[in-house]
């Protein structure tokens, strides 16, 4: 062996070696080392012998069929979220408009882009009537926006504008837009102003 | 069970397929409950936390890449609530100090009779440092490699290493020293 640093990283990795989870190349090396130093092939075999004493202790007492039980129990009163059919094409409309507001408002941080409704067009409706217009506090984060925008199923349709005004359209066509106003309204961190076209 | 038929549970637990989840439970429960329970010392919280680890796995499933093997994922899941449990009641000391500890060459003779009597391997384990006693467990009872335990406890792959080295350092003088009491009583 080369060097005591070597006989170290042998040493290091013989615990692997015994439980037969080294790299071929990695177990290549430790056999040959072994090979030059009977000490380490008499520190492996303590190391086999601990671990198979320690895989003999099967004393225990582990939760069972009753610890099952309880678990299905458990499922059943909060069932697995499985993203469906609208659920998840919602998901991806909310990824993407949020996604799309905090570039949009780089952007109009960077002045260089003036939003108009016909540069593009999003997900939901676009009908004025089914619109709430808002402009987001300057110091509002993207993950605030988006977070508020998915508990009320809200997308961001058009904005900013010059002045930073947004258009949200709400996913359901037949949300109460004027109460949805007004809930918006209330989350006074996020909005400096909310208003109905 | 292999980890590609795990993870054929895991993608059918992940579309909310029960009885997948029933044959994981039947598969992991024991080696996950005995490494909390070794850790925490509390059969009552143990097995909340194995509940708690199975409902993780239950709502993560979807969203379970396979870039893991399961067996490392659930650890890494348990490992972490036990961590927590340690920091809400302030039991945790993440450190790796060896402490000073006799340095003579223990004699091979003395350390095989006391490996093979498992009471005082089990006392001399209970004395480990929890970083320590988590690797050597990780290594010798579930086979885990260097790599899956550098995951599970996310931690460097040296510092598992070096972890074991002095886990079995302390470990073999821990079980010479109850060989010689033994021999002088």
């Amino acid at each position: 062996m080369s060097s005591e640093l070597d006989r170290q990283h042998i040493i290091e990795l013989l615990p692997f070696w015994v439980n037969g989870t080294l790299s071929q190349d990695e177990r290549d090396m430790v056999e040959a080392a072994m090979a030059q130093d009977p000490s380490l092939r008499q520190e492996a075999e303590m190391l086999s012998l601990v671990r198979a004493t320690m895989q003999q202790q099967s004393d225990v007492q582990s939760p069972g069929d009753l610890g099952l039980a309880r678990l299905r129990r458990v499922i059943e009163d909060s069932p697995q979220q499985v993203l469906e059919g609208r659920s998840r094409t919602r998901r991806y409309i909310l990824s993407f408009s949020s996604g799309l507001a905090a570039a949009l408002a780089l952007l109009a941080v960077l002045g260089n882009f003036r939003a108009s409704e016909d540069v593009y067009e999003l997900a939901s409706s676009n009908d004025d009537t089914a619109n709430i217009v808002v402009s987001f506090r300057p110091d509002v984060t993207q993950a605030s926006m988006a977070s508020l925008l998915q508990m009320h199923e809200l997308v961001i349709v058009d904005g900013p504008s010059a002045i930073g005004l947004y258009r949200l359209s709400p996913l359901d066509p037949e949300a109460d837009l004027e109460q949805l106003a007004g809930t918006l309204r209330s989350e006074t961190d996020v909005f400096e102003s909310v208003d109905l076209p | 069970m292999k980890d590609a038929e795990l993870k054929s549970l895991i993608h059918r637990i992940g579309k909310g397929d029960k009885t997948a989840l029933d044959a994981l439970y039947r598969q992991m429960e024991r080696p996950l409950y005995r490494f909390i329970n070794i850790k925490l010392n509390d059969p009552y919280l143990s097995a909340d936390i194995l509940q708690e680890v199975f409902l993780d796995v239950w709502k993560g499933a979807a969203a379970f890449e396979g870039r893991s093997a399961v067996k490392t994922w659930m650890f890494s899941i348990a490992y972490r609530k036990v961590i927590d449990v340690f920091r809400k009641n302030a039991r945790l000391t993440i450190t790796d100090d060896l402490p000073e500890q006799l340095d003579e060459a223990p004699s091979a003779v003395a350390q095989i009779s006391a490996v093979q009597e498992a009471e005082h391997l089990r006392a001399c384990l209970a004395q480990l440092k929890p970083d320590h006693r988590d690797a050597i467990e990780l290594a010798f009872y579930e086979d885990m490699g260097y790599r899956e335990i550098a995951e599970v406890t996310s931690a460097p792959e040296g510092t598992v290493k070096t972890r074991i080295f002095h886990a079995k350092k302390l470990l073999l003088h821990c079980l010479q020293g109850r060989m010689n009491a033994k021999v002088a009583s």
